[in-house]
């Protein structure tokens, strides 16, 4: 767990802003965008996991938001005797068996994601066990308070308040501080296509900004 | 329908008054095409269903009214279908294809409306009672029914595991919504919004998978 809170967070980012007293930036909006941004990145970068346990049923398909509300992809999955299953796309579970969905073993071997709210594990373990799987989460809410403290790594705060000012920049049209932003975000994401994209849609902006 | 979290994002960075019964109607559009796969290897929301199967009938429909869109996997009682083109499925046989029997090959979708798919060759038998069963609460297998596995959509967009999109898809509404002919149109608005969207979908793929 980090050790930032979400009122130092809008604080810093309204600094960042110019905008200290918060009146073209509501702290509200800035919070927001902070937690939107938030759970991107973790989705993007898998730095904060959860764990839960499920108990297997009579089926091969389960339902996420029913193991844990706040799962965003599996990481690692393991049987009642702590083996670990495999993980393989949805695309190759239909491909190695075409009776995945009722075939029956003693443990279960491999896992799939379907989309956001679909696991499927098979076989279908004949006597049920509980089954402990490891996850990318989405994170804890923060609150304009000095509590709770972020989930993520204090080291990713750079990229945090990035993202976040090239997004609050939009109600300022503010579009090359749009391309600043992003251009720094982007290479920690792996995304610098991305970046040259933004790049090229804002070209003729420098016309009419910062003259 | 619409959401309350994206309409408050896109609220939140327009800062101009915008056209809420085109904005909603934007959101909806957005969510359908997550389900058709407009955006590459984004899929959240997905379903299932039995389907039950009448002896000698060969077509069936996804349960379009709980929201099944396109399907990922047909199974017929447990065993997955081959999906077939229609020259596939007509260079069977004419008689056999058309005829009943115990065991179903595959489906096809050519010949038929879209929410329409056609079982080769149609079933023999009855499939059991589904009663309350469920593919992710089975407590007894109804047999030589149908499952589905499908890409859903619920334009409320209720889920708590695909939050994270909830940004990007707000972005893509403010494209469009400032591309349009308005009091607030602002082309250069649309294509940063427009490009902000696809970098925040982009982020929906954990890093280290292929984008």
């Amino acid at each position: 767990m980090g050790t930032f809170a979400g009122n130092t967070l809008i604080t810093e980012l309204a600094r960042r802003l110019r905008d200290t007293t918060n009146v073209a930036y509501p702290r509200a909006t800035v919070l927001n965008i902070i937690n939107r941004v938030q759970d991107a990145m973790n989705v993007r970068l898998g730095l904060v996991y959860g764990q839960t346990t499920f108990n297997t049923g009579n089926q091969a398909l389960y339902s996420t938001s029913a193991i844990a509300s706040d799962y965003a992809y599996p990481v690692q999955m393991f049987d009642a005797n702590q083996r670990e299953l495999d993980m393989i796309s949805f695309d190759r579970l239909t491909q190695q068996d075409e009776e995945w969905v009722r075939r029956f073993g003693n443990r279960p071997e491999v896992y799939a994601p379907i989309g956001r709210e679909l696991l499927a594990v098979t076989p279908i373990p004949v006597v049920a066990m509980t089954l402990t799987m490891r996850y990318v989460k989405h994170p804890t809410a923060l609150a304009d308070a000095g509590a709770p403290l972020w989930d993520l790594p204090d080291e990713h705060k750079p990229l945090l308040l990035d993202l976040s000012e090239a997004l609050l920049s939009l109600r300022s049209r503010d579009y090359i501080a749009i391309q600043e932003a992003v251009n720094r975000a982007a290479p920690k994401l792996g995304l610098e296509d991305a970046a040259q994209v933004l790049r090229k849609g804002t070209v003729g902006d420098r016309l009419k900004v910062k003259t | 329908m619409s959401n309350a979290a994206i309409t408050t994002i896109i609220t939140q960075l327009s800062t101009t008054a915008t056209d809420g019964t085109v904005t909603n109607s934007f959101q909806d559009d957005v969510i359908f095409e997550l389900s058709r796969g407009v955006y590459p290897d984004v899929l959240a929301q997905v379903g299932s269903a039995f389907i039950a199967v009448t002896a000698g009938t060969a077509r069936y429909s996804l349960p379009t009214a709980s929201g099944a869109r396109t399907p990922l996997a047909l199974f017929y009682d447990t065993k997955q279908l081959l999906l077939l083109r229609k020259d596939e499925a007509w260079a069977y046989d004419e008689a056999w294809r058309n005829a009943p029997h115990n065991q179903v090959v595959g489906y096809t979708f050519d010949p038929e409306d879209r929410p329409n798919f056609a079982l080769v060759p149609p079933p023999r038998r009855d499939g059991a009672t589904i009663g309350g069963n469920t593919p992710t609460v089975v407590t007894a297998w109804p047999d030589a029914n149908i499952t589905a596995v499908y890409a859903n959509t619920d334009l409320t967009f209720p889920g708590t595991t695909y939050d994270d999109l909830k940004l990007p898809i707000a972005l893509e509404v403010m494209a469009r919504e400032f591309g349009r002919d308005s009091d607030h149109e602002d082309k250069m608005m649309t294509e940063v919004c427009h490009n902000l969207a696809e970098f925040f979908f982009l982020m929906f793929t954990p890093v280290g998978r292929p984008t």
